[in-house]
C-alpha cells in the first residue's frame, strides 16, 4: 500500500514542515493585530492552522511531532520553554490539549466547514471550528489539569484561564482568514474540497 | 540548540532509568501526604537539579515562568484553604518540575530521541513506519530556522508596504511558500528513493558483507 504510494512521503513532509512552522511561530517576536496594542504570541495560531489546513490526521501528527521534540528537551515552545518540566508543570494540560485540538479542528473544517456553499457561511463555519477546537478542546484539557496538578478548585482554575480567551478568539479569527485564503490557492490540500466562488 | 552537552554525575545514567525514576517520583509526590515529606522531596529535587551543573543564570531563566505560575497558585491557595495546603501544593509542583528539568538537563537530545525510538518500536505492528517517523522528526528540526528566517523576511517586506498590523498579509505568503517547498522536498526525497516502504520484512541488501 504505502510503498507504491508517493503520497506517503508527501504527507510526512507536510507533517514535518507544519511542525516546524508551529515551532517557528513560537520563536518569532509577538505580533500586534489591527488597532489592539497587546502583542499576541503566534504558537496556538500555528496549531489552529495545522488542523485547518492539513485536516485531522496530518494536523494532529504535526502537533505530535512538535511535542515529541519538546519532550526530548528542545526549547521550542513560546518563550523558549521545553523539556519534561513543561508537561508536568501547571500549564502542561494546555500544551497536551493542542493534540486533540488539531484533530477536532481538522475534522470539523474538512467534513463540515469547507462544504458550506456561501463564502460568509464558510467563514463562520471555519471560525466556529477553530473556536471549538482551539479554545474549547484546549481549555477542556488545560483547566482540569491545572486544578489537579496545583490542587486548586476547578472554578478558580477556570476563572484564571478566562484572561486568555480574548487573545485566543483573536487568533481564531486570524487563523480562519489565513486558512480560507490558503485553501483558495491550494485546493488539493484537503482532497478535492470545493472552494469555488472566488 | 539546548546549549552545552550535559555534564555532572546524572549524565552518566542512561535515559531509561531516569524516566522510570521520574515516573515513580511523580506518583510518590501525590501519594505521600504531609508537609515534612514534601520538604524532603523538595530537597532531593533541588539536589538533582544542582547535580546537572547547569549555570545558575541559565537555570533562573528557565524557571522564571514556573516560579510565576507557582506563586500565583500559592497565593490563591493561601487565600482560599490556608497556608499548609498552599505550601504542600507549591512544594509538590516545584519538586515535580525540578525533577523533570533534572532529567532533561542531564540527558543529551540524541539520547532522548534514541529512547523514544526504542519505545516506538512496537508501534511498527500498528502500521507506523519508523523510517517515516525519524524522517519527520529530523526534517522538523532542519526546517525551524528556515521558516523563521522566511517569516522575518516576509514581515519586513510587508512592513515596507505599510501592512504593519495585518497578520494575514504575513501568514498567507509564508504558508504558500512553506507548502510549495514541502512539495519540492517530497519530490526530491522520492527521486532519491528514501525508504518509505511499509513496516515488515525488508528486502535483502544487494551487496552482502
Amino acid at each position: 500500500m504505502a510503498a507504491e504510494n508517493p503520497q506517503t512521503t508527501q504527507n510526512t513532509v507536510l507533517v514535518a514542515v507544519f511542525a516546524a512552522l508551529i515551532a517557528a511561530l513560537g520563536l518569532v517576536p509577538p505580533i500586534t493585530v489591527g488597532i489592539i496594542p497587546v502583542p499576541i504570541t503566534l504558537q496556538t495560531l500555528g496549531v489552529m492552522l495545522a488542523g485547518a489546513l492539513l485536516g485531522p490526521v496530518r494536523g494532529m501528527l504535526s502537533v505530535v511531532v512538535l511535542e515529541v521534540l519538546v519532550l526530548a528537551g528542545l526549547p521550542l515552545l513560546a518563550g523558549g520553554r521545553g523539556g519534561l518540566g513543561v508537561f508536568l508543570g501547571p500549564t502542561g494540560g494546555y500544551v497536551l490539549g493542542w493534540i486533540p485540538a488539531a484533530l477536532v479542528i481538522g475534522f470539523l473544517v474538512q467534513h463540515w466547514a469547507l462544504r458550506q456553499a456561501r463564502p460568509a457561511a464558510r467563514f463562520a463555519a471555519v471560525l466556529l471550528s477553530t473556536v471549538v477546537g482551539g479554545i474549547g478542546v484546549v481549555y477542556a484539557f488545560g483547566v482540569p489539569w491545572t486544578a489537579v496538578v496545583a490542587g486548586l478548585p476547578l472554578s478558580t482554575s477556570l476563572l484564571g484561564s478566562l484572561v486568555f480567551v480574548p487573545g485566543d478568539l483573536l487568533k481564531a479569527v486570524v487563523a480562519t482568514a489565513v486558512a480560507l485564503n490558503v485553501h483558495r490557492s491550494y485546493r488539493r490540500l484537503l482532497g478535492g474540497v470545493q472552494t469555488t466562488s472566488r | 540548540m539546548t546549549g552545552a552537552s550535559p555534564a555532572g554525575p546524572l549524565a552518566a545514567v542512561p535515559a531509561g532509568p531516569k524516566f522510570a525514576v521520574l515516573f515513580l517520583a511523580s506518583i510518590a509526590l501525590y501519594a505521600v501526604p504531609g508537609l515534612p515529606a514534601q520538604i524532603g522531596f523538595f530537597v532531593l529535587a533541588v539536589a538533582a537539579v544542582l547535580l546537572t551543573r547547569t549555570p545558575l543564570p541559565r537555570l533562573a531563566r528557565m524557571l522564571a515562568g514556573l516560579f510565576l505560575v507557582v506563586g500565583i497558585v500559592a497565593v490563591t491557595l493561601v487565600l482560599t484553604t490556608g497556608w499548609e495546603a498552599a505550601a504542600v501544593s507549591a512544594l509538590r509542583l516545584l519538586s515535580l518540575c525540578f525533577l523533570a528539568y533534572a532529567v532533561t538537563l542531564s540527558t543529551a537530545f540524541s539520547e532522548m530521541l534514541a529512547l523514544f525510538e526504542t519505545l516506538l518500536r512496537p508501534a511498527r505492528h500498528l502500521g507506523l513506519n519508523p523510517a517515516q517517523i525519524s524522517l519527520a522528526l529530523s526534517m522538523t528540526i532542519r526546517f525551524i530556522p528556515e521558516i523563521r528566517t522566511q517569516y522575518l523576511a516576509i514581515r519586513e517586506a510587508q512592513f515596507a508596504r505599510g501592512l504593519h498590523h495585518r497578520p494575514v498579509a504575513v501568514l498567507v505568503p509564508l504558508l504558500v511558500r512553506t507548502l510549495e517547498s514541502a512539495q519540492e522536498i517530497s519530490a526530491a526525497i522520492d527521486a532519491r528513493c528514501y525508504d518509505s516502504a511499509p513496516p515488515g520484512p525488508r528486502p535483502a541488501p544487494p551487496v552482502s558483507d
